[in-house]
């Protein structure tokens, strides 16, 4: 139970009266650019506010990347609220984590999610035909239709860490929840009369079991598919090495991709030598190397959110492939990226007794 | 006619503890199997798991990990940062099917030669058992 009211009218015009009211001074969400087609903006109390579309089932970059850019130096001078989805925020905390973003003035409204669909069908079909659907899907408490693969098998749609969740799923209007002080401070500043009530609703609940038995699906049928340096191959051995995957991945922060640095220019003898050994060389070198390499990088964090596989030119199913094998390596050190600021990433801290089995 | 398998194994030795043991059974005239393949790192976290994965991409058999035992690092915390690591790479190479248990964490002090000996030994045996490394055929690896 907790707190929540009825959005007054629709959730674009609470948001807009967050602004109006003075409860927050900038917005974050999803714009629309142009009909069907949305980005992320930053938008004043003197901006303009039209074209909102804060639940436009599209994410044409994972929003706590997009927060990252504006607080990586520092905090923000004025209060901002952001609007994202449950992938987003757990992307936000790790990369406070990694020390690349920072939440102070921050009011996170987070969005319960019904998934997002493959930017494909934003940029080559009408974004909005898709739109009745999925609102209907949602309404149902099913899961839409065509929506990215790692969104169909996602049950961490309810969002974590927000200060205001907006549910959705089985509803005909989103409804409010304020979980945290600062979540009430916004009520009250927009003066929203709030009541007890369940954050979510009984679908939403029933979808969790649904997209819980995808999930443990998906993650096995992935690891039939990969399996072994043949499987290895057969997915990733199309790879034409052009690193979207990690260019828009919101985990993968470096300015200067280790797998992109000298360190992988090698002397010739380095590329003749080998060829004693192997009847033939793939060249350019280290393409599955990079994918393997990534995964120790990022595999502890990656919240499956499906930005690289969208971003992928051969259609290599990148997300998938990182949820199946992050799911593992998270269980193994018994964390969950995004869950909380005071769980340490698993790679920066120990145990002073663990994994035993491993030593001799 | 193909030659008879021998193992090639990538060690890598933290500079303090595990090369000095493989010092120590040299020195000493202690016999062990030559597949093993000496890098020497300054410290057991300074192996990457990238280091790794490249080894056996590239075709290594196996690849060991020692260092100082925990509580002994020479830089005090070190060889806790390794276990992480290698319990990674070890659960991602799980995840794939890529053969996990042609990598192994070993706890090997300065003084303990024999044990170094026993080490490369027993390791050199278990990767004879569990055959060349499939990744040595892959040509587009």
């Amino acid at each position: 139970m907790a707190k929540t009211a009825e959005v007054p009218q629709d959730l674009e015009s609470f948001l807009v009266s967050l602004l109006d009211l003075g409860a927050v001074e900038v917005l974050f969400c999803p714009k629309f650019l142009s009909e069907g087609k949305v980005a992320h903006a930053l938008i004043p109390k003197e901006g303009s506010r039209k074209g909102l579309a804060p639940l436009f089932p599209f994410m044409p970059a994972n929003g706590g990347k997009a927060v990252s850019q504006f607080t990586l130096e520092g905090p923000v001078d004025r209060p901002v609220a952001v609007v994202l989805r449950p992938c987003e925020i757990r992307v936000l905390v790790e990369l406070v984590k990694l020390e690349q973003a920072n939440l102070d003035n921050l009011y996170i409204i987070g969005l319960e999610c019904g998934g997002v669909y493959p930017l494909e069908k934003m940029t080559r079909e009408k974004g909005a035909a898709h739109l009745e659907a999925y609102n209907q899907a949602l309404k149902e408490g099913q899961v839409p239709q065509g929506i990215r693969e790692v969104c169909g098998a996602c049950d961490l749609f309810q969002p974590m860490g927000a200060d205001v969740v907006v549910s959705v799923i089985g509803r005909d209007r989103p409804q409010l929840a304020f979980l945290t002080g600062k979540g009430l401070e916004l009520a009250s500043k927009v003066g929203l009369e709030t009541r007890r009530g369940e954050v979510f609703t009984s679908q939403s609940q029933a979808l969790l079991k649904t997209k819980a038995a995808n999930r443990a699906q998906l993650l096995s049928s992935v690891k039939e598919r990969v399996k072994g340096y043949q499987g290895l191959l057969e997915v990733f051995g199309k790879c034409i090495g052009c690193h979207n995957c990690s260019k828009v991945c919101p985990i993968c922060y470096c300015k200067d991709c280790f797998f992109e640095s000298a360190t992988f220019d090698y002397e010739p003898i380095s590329y003749t030598q080998r060829l004693e050994k192997k009847g033939a060389l793939r060249v350019p070198m280290d393409t599955i190397l990079f994918h393997l390499g990534r995964m120790t990088h990022m595999a502890t964090s990656c919240v499956a959110c499906g930005m690289c596989e969208d971003a992928c030119p051969m259609g290599i199913p990148v997300a998938q492939i990182f949820k199946a094998v992050g799911a593992d390596v998270q269980e193994l050190f018994e964390y969950l990226p995004g869950r909380g600021l005071q769980e340490e990433l698993p790679l920066t801290t120990y145990r002073p007794v663990e994994f035993t089995e491993l030593e001799e | 006619m193909s030659e008879p398998f021998e193992p090639k194994i990538v060690g890598f030795l933290c500079y303090w503890c595990s090369y000095t043991a493989a010092d120590l059974a040299g020195v000493s005239r202690m016999k062990y199997p030559p597949n093993l393949r000496v890098i020497r790192v300054m410290c057991s976290s300074r192996v990457d798991p990238v280091f790794i994965i490249k080894a056996l991409l590239d075709g290594a058999d196996g690849v060991l990990v020692a260092g100082c035992h925990p509580g002994d690092c020479h830089y005090q915390k070190g060889n806790y940062y390794a276990r992480r690591k290698v319990a990674l790479t070890k659960k991602i190479l799980e995840s794939l099917g890529l053969g996990p248990e042609r990598v192994k964490l070993s706890w090997i002090a300065a003084s303990e030669g024999p044990k170094f000996a026993q080490v490369a030994k027993e390791f050199t045996e278990e990767i004879r058992r569990l055959g060349p490394n499939p990744a040595r055929a892959e040509i587009f690896l």
